[in-house]
């Protein structure tokens, strides 16, 4: 078992916001309407958060093999928000001790954690 | 005019069904999602950030109109295996519960994904919403 997962990166633009809400039919104003977001308590446009969880499986499938992924209790919290123009990361680690728990993340490009969780594989 | 209710916090009940939606993962919603991720092409397989997708869209399509706003705080998913190109899928959408914390309404739904054929599980999950004021 990799003890660290392969990362995998993507830009965040207002296209790939929009391209991303078109897929999922998930129009909430606070990812694709300015005005909407700019007076919100997140103080601008913020991407799905989900769209960013594409990441971690991207890490998960680069480092364990596609056939993994159907094994896979995925548990994460979205804990920063993503904005525009910021590059980010899925990645995550072997926990200390375990062959088949790893925590997983996603961080901007400040270093910033944006999604927290773990991966567990069963048998 | 809409006339369906708003989902408001006091609209969930917890433990009611509000419906099955069906999805189909075929190559044009497939080739969709490559316009956001280029590089998720295994041969039959579904890209696994669709799982997603997938939920997001059941619960959308079940639990709207929403008041604008909202924030998705959390997500879970169990797999039994991958979905697969050309498989036809039926996603239920249920509430399993909700909780007012720090003044925050927290709504937690449930989601159950099953070959539409077999009737096979083949993921679940738990989306977590602070609900908008």
């Amino acid at each position: 078992m990799e003890s660290n997962l392969k990362q995998a990166s993507k830009h965040v633009d207002f296209a790939s916001i929009m391209n991303y809400a078109d897929v999922t039919n998930d129009y909430n104003p606070a990812h694709v309407d300015k005005a909407f977001a700019d007076a919100s308590p997140m103080g601008g446009i913020i991407a799905h958060g989900t769209m960013s969880v594409a990441l971690i499986w991207q890490a998960l499938k680069n480092s364990l093999g596609v056939q993994a992924l159907g094994r896979v209790q995925l548990q994460i919290r979205f804990v920063r928000p993503v904005r525009i123009d910021d590059t980010v990361t899925g990645g995550g680690q072997l926990q200390s001790g375990s062959d088949n728990v790893y925590d997983v993340w996603v961080r901007n490009q400040k270093s910033e954690d944006l999604i927290l969780g773990t991966a567990t594989l069963a048998p | 005019m809409n006339d369906k209710p708003l989902f408001t916090y006091d609209y969930y009940e917890p433990g009611k069904v509000y419906g099955v939606r069906e999805f189909t993962v075929d190559a044009a919603v497939v080739a969709k999602w490559r316009t956001v991720y280029p590089t998720d092409n295994d041969p039959g397989v579904m890209p696994a950030g669709m799982l997603a997708m997938i939920v997001v869209d059941a619960v959308l399509t079940y639990n709207s109109p929403r008041p604008p706003g909202g924030i998705h705080g959390s997500q879970t998913f169990e797999l039994r295996r991958m979905p697969l190109i050309g498989e036809k899928l039926l996603t239920e959408v249920r509430c399993l519960d909700k909780e007012i914390k720090k003044n925050r309404k927290w709504v937690r739904v449930s989601t159950t994904t099953r070959n539409a054929d077999t009737d096979e599980t083949v993921f679940t999950g738990i989306f977590t919403t602070l609900v908008a004021q």
